[in-house]
């Protein structure tokens, strides 16, 4: 191994576990420890092989450490409330385009983007809900219903005029949507599901409602999260697997009671949240 | 050998060796390494920070002509005390093995 290569090992070994004016100093004697080496006439590959591998320095040093202060490092982890709390923002955010939809444009009732609402921990029950509803309003729903009632007709004039009476208030609800609208909705819907999947990649690792709340998710180490990361914790974590709906009531409890008050989309995505 | 006496023993050798005279931490790691072959420089190197932030040993810095200043170990007051202790120890110990019959 290079002296150079050497100490970046060293370290990114000891990094953010000992304070950096150690750092700096244990640095600095294992330089010096490589120029005498080359003084003594050995190479690069001499002196780290004699030197030991960074990793084991680093471990060893580390040990030392904790025999005396744990020197702890404070990953500021984010506490429950303040995670619900953004959590709750974000849910109202993912559905305004969908309430706008109904507000405005009337499509549907208010109780679809409530309900949106109220399935954004398990997104695809909702979306599946709100597509299923698209479908009514486009008359598809109403030929299906048709063909019961001529079905039904078969078996007994009393439930026909019962079906009938049904079909009807379908057919008055459900105005044709035009084709914009099937537009706007489906961007609506793809909003709810991608909105916080989107967001984290953009301001690498903050929803709107993370930034009103001035926290922020991170990898487990405290590093950076990279687009990787938050695909696993955005998109498989909370779009796909939370949609199985114990899952988002499992992550309450593991966010309630684990060490690092991680979501099990924050295990999927080895990240934690953390105030910044 | 085991990791706590190995720890116990290399300290006491390094103090030793640094009661008559001031010693740069490579050549001091190299002089434990002819003697003890499987020992890690890395783990000198620990007791040799460990000795300096206990005030068993105290540092001198001495410009180098090529690279970052080199630090030179020696012994301090307390450090002496320590060894002395250390020393009284040891031969208890060797002595103890030797009236089990354990003679080299």
């Amino acid at each position: 191994m290079k002296q150079s290569e050497y100490l970046r090992e060293l370290k990114e070994n000891l990094e953010t576990r000992v304070s950096p004016e150690e750092l700096k100093d244990i640095l600095s004697d294992y330089e010096s420890f490589f120029v005498s080496g080359k003084e003594d006439g050995k190479n690069d590959e001499e002196i780290s092989k004699e030197l030991g591998s960074p990793a084991f320095l680093a471990k060893s040093l580390l040990e030392e450490h904790s025999g005396k202060v744990t020197v702890q490092q404070d990953k500021r982890i984010t506490n429950s409330g303040r995670r619900i709390s953004a959590y709750l923002i974000d849910m109202i955010i993912a559905v305004i385009p969908a309430l706008i939809m109904s507000l405005v444009i009337g499509m549907g009732t208010i109780a679809l983007p409530f309900l949106l609402f109220i399935t954004y921990p398990s997104p695809a029950v909702g979306a599946t809900t709100y597509i299923s509803f698209a479908a009514f309003t486009t008359g598809t729903a109403s030929e299906v219903t048709r063909v019961t009632t001529s079905e039904v007709k078969q078996n007994g004039e009393n439930v026909d005029i019962v079906e009938k009476g049904i079909n009807e208030n379908n057919m008055g609800n459900g105005k044709q949507p035009s084709l914009i609208t099937s537009i706007i909705a489906g961007l609506s819907l793809a909003f709810y599901l991608f909105y916080s999947f989107v967001c984290t990649l953009i301001f690498r690792g903050q929803t709107i409602g993370k930034k009103l709340l001035h926290i922020k998710v991170r990898r487990s180490n405290t590093a950076l999260v990279g687009s990787g990361a938050i695909f696993c914790r955005e998109f498989l974590g909370k779009t796909l697997i939370n949609s199985i709906p114990i899952i988002p009531l499992i992550s309450f409890f593991t966010i309630l009671f684990t060490k690092e008050h991680q979501a099990l989309h924050d295990m999927l995505g080895d990240t934690i949240v953390s105030d910044v | 050998m085991d990791a706590q006496m190995k720890k116990g023993v290399l300290e006491m050798c390094i103090l030793f060796k640094l009661k008559d005279q001031l010693l740069y931490g490579y050549e001091l790691m190299k002089s434990v390494r002819q003697v003890f072959p499987d020992v890690y420089e890395g783990s000198i190197y620990t007791i040799l920070r460990r000795l300096n932030a206990t005030g068993y040993a105290d540092i001198t810095q001495m410009e180098s002509p090529n690279g970052p200043a080199r630090k030179y170990y020696g012994i301090t007051q307390s450090g002496q005390d320590y060894l002395d202790q250390m020393l009284v120890e040891w031969r208890t110990v060797v002595s103890g093995a030797a009236s089990f019959g354990i003679t080299f």
